[in-house]
This record gives C-alpha cells, sequence and structure tokens, in this order.
C-alpha cells in the first residue's frame, strides 16, 4: 500500500517537473504531438496508439501516421488515453466566491429584463473556483447569471478555464440568452420578445435605408439575435406544464431554443422527441420528492437516451462542478451507455451549444482542448495527470494541488 | 482497540456457532436466516474473496466460505457477479428527526436526545437503504456548543423506531465549533459565546463543571459509606446526595470516557483548540465532524489520536469551508489520522459509495482503504466496530449487494440487508414505481 502512496508520490514530483519545465521556458504556445496513448476522439473511432498534433492552440492532425514535424516537443502517453476537454454545459463559476457572503456574490442583475447582459465580462477569472474544476477533467463551461430566477438574466456565456484574461477565456461570449420560463410569465414575455421582433425589424429596415436610423434601445438591441434566429435562447423549465408552454411559445416565435433543467423530462420522452428538443438535464443527483418514483433523477438520462431524446446534461454549479463527472457515473449505473454519458460531457453539449466545430471531440481544425488521463474521466477513479487549454499545458496550479503539495511537505512526522 | 481484543469476541462466537453447526439439523431457520451465495466477498478486514459464500443465521454472520451448505429452510439470494460488502455506515446524519436538530435557546445543551425525537417513518431511511446504507448515526446540528447526545440506528425501515436503536453502542455528543456555533449568520447575535476564543472558553468552563459535578458525587459517595460504617447512635444524620443534574451527567459521561465527542470543527486552529482542552480534562480523544481543514494538521491530529469524519470533496459554500480539499484523505492516510466519509445530507447517503471512490482520484488511495472509510472506520467513530463495518463471523448480518465493485461507476446497489433480513430489494422494487411509504408498524412517539 505504501509503495502505492510512494509510486504516486513520485508521479506526481514528476508531473510537476514536466509541467515546470515547459513553463519555465516560456513555450507554452508551441506546437506539439501527443504520441503513444489511446487517442478517444469521441466524434469517430479510437485510435490505439495514436497521434494527435497541436499547432497553435489547434488540433491539425489525429491519427496513427500522423507526420510529426522536425523540432515539435513530444508528450509521450503511452499506457494512457486522450480524451478532449470536458465541458459542463451550465454553472455559476466566476461569479461568486465562497458562499455565505454577499460581497463576492454577482450574479443577479436587477429588473425582470436583461438581454443586454453578457455573463463573461463579469466573471473573476483569477477566481479559486475556476482552476480547481480542472481537476475533474473540466476544460470549458458555460457560465451565467441567474441568481434571483428573474425572467432574462441575461446571456450566458461559454469559456475555457485557463487564461489570463477573461476576454481570453472566453469561448462564446454569448452562448445563449438565459430565461427563467414559468407558464405565468408567458404573456409578459410574449410582448416583450414581440416588441423584440418588431425592434429587429425596424433596424434591418434602416440599415437597408428604407426608414431613418433608430434611436438605440440597449436592451431591444440584445433582444436581435435571438429573435431572429442567429443564438438560442436557454429556457429553464423543470415541470411538464412549464416545459411544454416554452416550447410552443419558441415554436410560435420561431426561436432556437434550448430547454434547461428539466426535471420533469423522463415524464414526456414521447412530446420531446415529438418537437425534437434540445434538452440539458440537470439534477441527476437530486433526491426525488414524495410523488417522484425513488431513484428516477438517476435513470432519467438513461430514459431519455432510450427513447431517443437529444439532451446533454450540467452540473448548474459553482464550487463543485467537477463532480458532474461523478452525476454522469450515476447515470451511468443505471442504464446510460458509458459512451453517451462521455459525449453529454463532450460533443454532445458542444453540438447542442453549437459550439461543435470548436469543441467536444479531437478532431483536426478543433481547439486543442485536450485530456491525458488514466481512463475515461466519467470513471469514477480515473486521473486526469495532463491538461491542455487552447494547446497550452496547463500547470497544476490550482488551490486543490496547491494547498496538497503545501501540507504534503509541511514539518511533521509521517508515520509509518 | 488492540488486535487481540478485538478477536476475542469473534473467537467466542466462532465457537459459539461451531457447537451450533453440529445441531444444525435441528436448528429451525429463522426471518433472520440467509445464505448469500457466489459473490465476490469484499470483507473489508480480511481481503476481498471471491466466488464466497455468507450465511446468516439469527441475524449474526455464522460463516464465510466457499460452497457452504445449505442448511434446511434457509432462503439462498443468488451473488454471482456481484460484491458482497458490509452495509454502509453513514457517520454524521440528520435523518428520521423530528422537527428541529438544535436546541438553540443556550449554547450548552448536554441533556437533549436525539434518541426522544426520532421519526421512524422518514422516507429518507428507505432511499438511503437503496444505497446500501444500513447504520446512520442521526445527530444534533451544529448551532450549539454542546448541542446534545445522538442516536446510532439501523435502517429497518418499516419497524418501529425501538427496532432501529443498536443496544449498547456508545453515548455520543455533539460539540461545534467555528461560524456555526458563532452564530455568525445571524446579524445580531445576542447568545454567548460568540467568537471562536469564548467557544475555548464555554467548553473548559462546562468540563470544569462536570469535574465539580463528579467530585461532589464521589464526595457524597465517600461520606454516605463512611456514615454506613459509623455508630448508628453517635453519626448523627445522613448526608445529602447532590441534586441531579442531567446536563453535567452527560457532561461527566464524556470526562469518564462513556460516550464519544463528536466535534463539528471547520479549521485547523479549532480543532487544535479542542485536542488542548481535551488534554487538560484527560477526554478520550473523539471524532472531528467535516474536519475539512484537519490536512493542515494531520500530525498533531494522529499524535492526539483524534479522528475525521469528512466530506470527500465539498468545498467552498461558506468561508470557513475555503480551504477543503479532495486530497484531504491521503494526507490523514499518509499520517495515520483514521478517516470516515459521511453524507450529513439525505441526497449524499443515497451515493456514500461514489463519495468514498473520490479517495482513489484524488491522490490514489488503495481502493479498500476507500472502502473502509464508509465501513469499518465509520464502525470506529461509533464504537460499535465489535458489531459491524466489516464481513467477519459473528458480526451481525448487514450486507449491500453491489452490481459491480462499488468503487467502479457502473456500480448501483441492488439488495441491502440487516441482520440477515432484507430490508431493499431492487428487483422487487421497479425504479419507476412510485414509492410506497407504508411502513408497517411502528407508532409515532407521542
Amino acid at each position: 500500500m505504501n509503495t502505492q502512496i510512494a509510486r504516486r508520490a513520485a508521479g506526481f514530483l514528476a508531473l510537476a517537473l514536466t509541467l515546470a519545465l515547459p513553463t519555465l521556458a516560456g513555450a507554452q504556445q508551441d506546437d506539439y504531438a501527443i504520441t503513444g496513448g489511446t487517442v478517444v476522439t469521441v466524434s469517430g473511432a479510437t485510435i490505439p496508439n495514436g497521434t494527435v498534433l497541436v499547432q497553435d492552440g489547434i488540433i491539425t492532425g489525429v491519427g496513427t501516421n500522423v507526420a510529426i514535424p522536425d523540432g515539435v516537443a513530444r508528450f509521450d502517453a503511452t499506457g494512457k488515453f486522450v480524451y478532449p476537454g470536458l465541458i459542463d454545459a451550465g454553472t455559476g463559476l466566476g461569479l461568486q466566491e465562497a458562499g455565505g457572503m454577499a460581497g463576492p456574490v454577482d450574479n443577479f442583475e436587477l429588473g425582470p429584463y436583461n438581454p443586454q447582459i453578457e455573463a463573461y465580462i463579469g466573471i473573476d477569472h483569477t477566481s479559486e473556483m475556476l482552476g480547481v474544476q480542472r481537476v475533474g477533467g473540466f476544460t470549458t463551461v458555460v457560465t451565467g447569471l441567474d441568481g434571483r430566477g428573474e425572467p432574462i438574466p441575461g446571456y450566458d456565456s461559454m469559456i475555457n478555464l485557463w487564461g489570463w484574461t477573461p476576454q481570453a477565456m472566453a469561448v462564446e461570449k454569448r452562448i445563449g440568452l438565459r430565461v427563467n420560463w414559468a407558464k405565468d410569465r408567458e404573456e409578459d414575455l410574449r410582448e416583450y420578445f414581440l416588441e423584440g421582433k418588431a425592434y429587429a425589424a425596424r433596424v434591418a429596415m434602416a440599415e437597408r435605408g428604407e426608414i431613418p436610423v433608430l434611436e438605440w434601445d440597449v436592451r431591444m438591441d440584445g433582444l436581435i439575435p435571438v429573435v431572429t434566429g442567429v443564438l438560442p435562447v436557454i429556457f429553464e423549465a423543470r415541470e411538464v406544464d412549464d416545459i411544454k408552454s416554452a416550447v410552443a411559445f419558441a415554436e410560435e416565435m420561431g426561436l432556437r431554443y434550448l430547454i434547461r433543467g428539466a426535471r420533469d423530462a423522463w415524464k414526456m420522452t414521447d412530446f420531446l422527441v415529438e418537437h425534437d428538443v434540445k434538452v440539458l438535464f440537470s439534477g441527476i443527483h437530486g433526491t426525488p420528492g414524495q410523488d417522484e418514483p425513488y431513484d428516477v433523477h438517476y435513470a432519467t438520462p438513461a430514459i431519455l437516451n432510450e427513447a431517443g431524446v437529444d439532451f446533454a446534461i450540467y452540473s448548474g454549479g459553482t464550487a463543485n462542478v467537477f463532480s458532474l463527472t461523478y452525476e454522469a457515473g450515476m447515470a451511468v449505473a443505471f442504464g446510460l451507455p458509458m459512451d453517451k454519458a462521455l459525449r453529454a460531457l463532450t460533443l454532445d453539449a458542444a453540438r447542442l451549444l453549437g459550439v461543435d466545430d470548436q469543441l467536444g471531440s479531437i478532431e483536426e481544425g478543433k481547439m486543442a482542448n485536450l485530456l491525458i488521463t488514466t481512463g475515461n474521466p466519467v470513471e469514477y477513479t480515473s486521473q486526469v495527470e495532463t491538461m491542455f487549454i487552447r494547446g497550452e499545458l496547463v500547470p497544476w496550479d490550482d488551490k486543490f494541488n496547491r494547498l496538497m503539495r503545501r501540507y504534503r511537505g509541511r514539518p511533521g512526522e509521517i508515520l509509518p | 482497540m488492540s488486535a487481540i481484543r478485538k478477536s476475542i469476541p469473534s473467537a467466542f462466537h466462532a465457537l459459539a456457532l461451531t457447537l451450533l453447526a453440529t445441531l444444525a439439523g435441528s436448528v429451525p431457520a429463522s426471518a433472520q436466516d440467509l445464505l448469500i451465495r457466489g459473490g465476490t466477498v469484499l470483507t473489508i478486514t480480511n481481503g476481498d474473496l471471491p466466488n464466497t459464500d455468507v450465511l446468516i443465521r439469527n441475524g449474526k454472520i455464522a460463516e464465510v466460505g466457499q460452497n457452504l451448505t445449505v442448511p434446511p429452510g434457509v432462503r439462498v439470494i443468488d451473488a454471482q457477479g456481484r460484491y458482497v460488502m458490509p452495509g454502509l455506515l453513514d457517520s454524521h446524519s440528520h435523518m428520521g428527526i423530528d422537527r428541529g436538530i438544535n436546541e438553540g435557546s443556550r449554547s450548552v445543551v448536554p441533556e437533549v436526545r436525539i434518541a426522544d425525537v426520532i421519526k421512524h417513518d422518514d422516507p429518507a431511511f428507505f432511499t438511503a437503504l437503496a444505497g446500501g446504507i444500513t447504520t446512520i448515526h442521526t445527530m444534533h446540528g451544529s448551532a450549539n456548543t454542546i448541542g446534545g447526545q445522538n442516536e446510532t440506528l439501523k435502517l429497518k425501515w418499516g419497524r418501529p423506531w425501538e427496532d432501529m436503536i443498536i443496544e449498547g453502542a456508545p453515548m455520543t455528543l455533539k460539540l461545534a465549533l467555528g461560524e456555526n456555533v458563532r452564530r455568525s449568520s445571524v446579524d445580531d447575535p445576542t447568545r454567548y459565546p460568540r467568537s471562536r476564543s469564548g467557544v475555548a472558553e464555554v467548553l473548559r468552563e462546562s468540563f470544569q463543571q462536570a469535574r465539580d459535578y463528579l467530585a461532589a458525587w464521589e464526595k457524597y459517595e465517600a461520606d454516605e459509606a463512611a456514615w454506613d460504617r459509623a455508630n448508628r447512635r453517635s453519626r448523627g444524620l445522613a448526608p445529602i446526595p447532590p441534586k441531579r443534574d442531567l446536563k453535567l451527567e452527560a457532561l461527566a459521561d464524556a470526562l469518564e470516557g462513556r460516550s464519544i465527542l463528536r466535534v463539528h470543527g471547520y479549521r485547523a486552529d479549532e480543532m487544535a483548540m479542542v485536542m488542548e482542552v481535551a488534554k487538560e480534562f484527560n477526554i478520550r480523544p473523539g471524532v472531528f465532524e467535516h474536519a475539512l481543514d484537519a490536512y493542515k494538521i494531520a500530525p498533531e491530529v494522529a499524535r492526539n489520536g483524534w479522528a475525521t469524519s469528512v466530506f470527500a470533496d465539498s468545498w467552498g459554500y461558506k468561508i470557513e469551508a475555503y480551504e477543503a480539499i479532495p486530497y484531504k484523505m491521503l494526507i490523514h492516510y499518509e499520517h495515520g489520522v483514521r478517516t470516515s466519509i459521511n453524507s450529513d445530507s439525505a441526497e449524499r447517503v443515497r451515493r456514500l459509495f461514489q463519495e468514498a471512490a473520490r479517495g482513489v482520484k484524488y491522490g490514489g488511495l488503495p481502493e479498500n482503504e476507500c472502502l473502509k472509510m464508509i465501513t469499518i472506520n465509520s464502525a470506529m467513530d461509533l464504537g460499535i466496530e465489535d458489531r459491524v463495518g466489516s464481513i467477519e463471523v459473528g458480526k451481525d448480518g448487514d450486507i449491500a449487494i453491489f452490481s459491480h465493485y462499488p468503487l467502479h461507476t457502473a456500480a448501483r446497489v441492488e439488495m441491502t440487508i440487516i441482520e440477515g433480513e432484507v430490508f431493499f430489494d431492487r428487483s422487487a422494487t421497479d425504479v419507476l414505481a412510485t414509492w410506497t411509504l407504508d411502513p408497517k408498524g411502528g407508532e409515532e412517539r407521542p
């Protein structure tokens, strides 16, 4: 047992050295090849003993016959696995620090409608809550305001969990407009969206020179991308009636949309398939209410998958986003195929959010968000040993690893 | 506890059961008899045994071995391809408590007892059973410096509360430190103590009162003995006994080692304080609850003989939880600090095995060490390790049967058994069936 610990300790040390060297050399942006590992592309076949070539932060080669240019650094992944970075399709990261204090909580705006708000601009990109999520294999998350459940809290943003500024971390500043849907808000939201449609139409006419330029309305302007179908609305809706009325509303308005939350999704799979509803499900670990079957939330992803519902999962968390792999794992225990669980945290999340041209799999042309691991990151005991975000080797300098190194190294007798 | 001491009851039981076995033909099967056949038995204390049977008779583990003979009339459960481990223990829970877990009117209330308010039909008992839990330690909250006496229960869903109590389990006393006991979330606190220094002082004062109380009783008993012996004509009036004080009695139990201190603490300094006070009063080392920062003083915790009962990876939900790290189990292990993983939640209790798996993920702890943190280590927290927490002959027949290795991603609980009786059977309880919350019997306590 102690030899195993010693081996782990040696592993940590080796890892620290591996990480330190390129960082010290200031060579993060260098091109490199990851060789010898089992490459789980997610989008296609898994490639044993494969090579992944990364140049300028982009994957430029994947396979067994990739020509590695001279002078390119190599990462040996022999005996390891290479996975795309995990994505959490819904968090509050960067918008609040430790709970229990008002000061660091910055996740709501005043007023019911704020379609002009963008989450990324307000995130504390140095928040300790961001870095630690990397230990679970997460490279990318959606984050957004919603602290008080206002009808339109603003645009969610998609960010990478590594970067020196919020701008550098942002993958999509507007990934979708969050709407906290409730059936009794329908009339007010209809009026608001119709106003937005009219505004968008007048802006288009003004651009064509058909009418004079309008007085700019910051909120209406924020609505244009969703009422014109460029960006999706992400409706948070949990119960059957709310989900159905949100879908009817989206269809009536001709919106691109997703349903988020979707606690009751297991009750209405026919409806979700029939209307081709894209679902972001959360709450796998949720305790059942007394009117719900026991363990039903554990089983919901398998039920959705079997019925052919198009879905991904998200944590809705801040401190413990990294535990989403354990929620995915529980879904596996209750019948979700392992490869679908992985896709729900990678390619399916990227596709539902409209960024599968950039993220979610190991393919040429995609952003080099990559993991070298001891196994499938959805498996409870797998360890993420090396991480790249936008092609940069990310140091293990998150709070968990910093404190672990400090206190493992403190003086004091270590008993046998 | 030394290995030798521990082996005595086991050896005794083994002997008794061997004698019983010779009479096997004449022993009728009871409702608490069961043979679990052919699973991989994770004994926790004696390695993993493939293709092994576990025989439970009269609620106790009677035999562990291959190809055991089925005694006449004993139900056989096929566990081939499955994993048979001891029923899980949750060392820190608040389930099954009727209306309120804090007696918050005073900060020192060691006299109040969970045993008086057990809600036997809490639906959370059932969902916890579906996660393989057989024993919980259900506790007072953390709003008080000394919060009262907790209770250890078996989750015999459907039975009256009296059947759930583990007779002979040591009393445990809840203490609390830090933000909660200081009532730091209350804007205008009026209750002493308000500071960590104040909490330390209240602890000292309370234990000093208990020490004085014990001394008063000792003096009385000595006086009374002397009075008994004295000449009947000249001895005068009998000495008057001290007034009985339930609060000080409970604290005296702690002073004399009859109860186990369970001390809610987050920051390392708080725990260092308690170890200092405990040493002053020569109090038996107890268990730190949550103990999020104990990893920072792991050598001191080990040296003082205290144990910890932790969250695997929860952190950041308040400032005193801001330095909790999932590598804590690794650091505790390296220093020999005993650790259990608890739920403190009706949600997390349903998947304690997942929590244990974090020990492998964050630092590569040996798998059996992780399983100990939800079985035998928790049993030691509660002082019932001679009864539960491992699969050994003579121990209670408390078993969780898993579909896969419990730290594996595909693992779920298929069956939960307490003292030889099946209390949860997934094959008979369709996951999509609305639960029938219909506990049989068990009157609500008046």
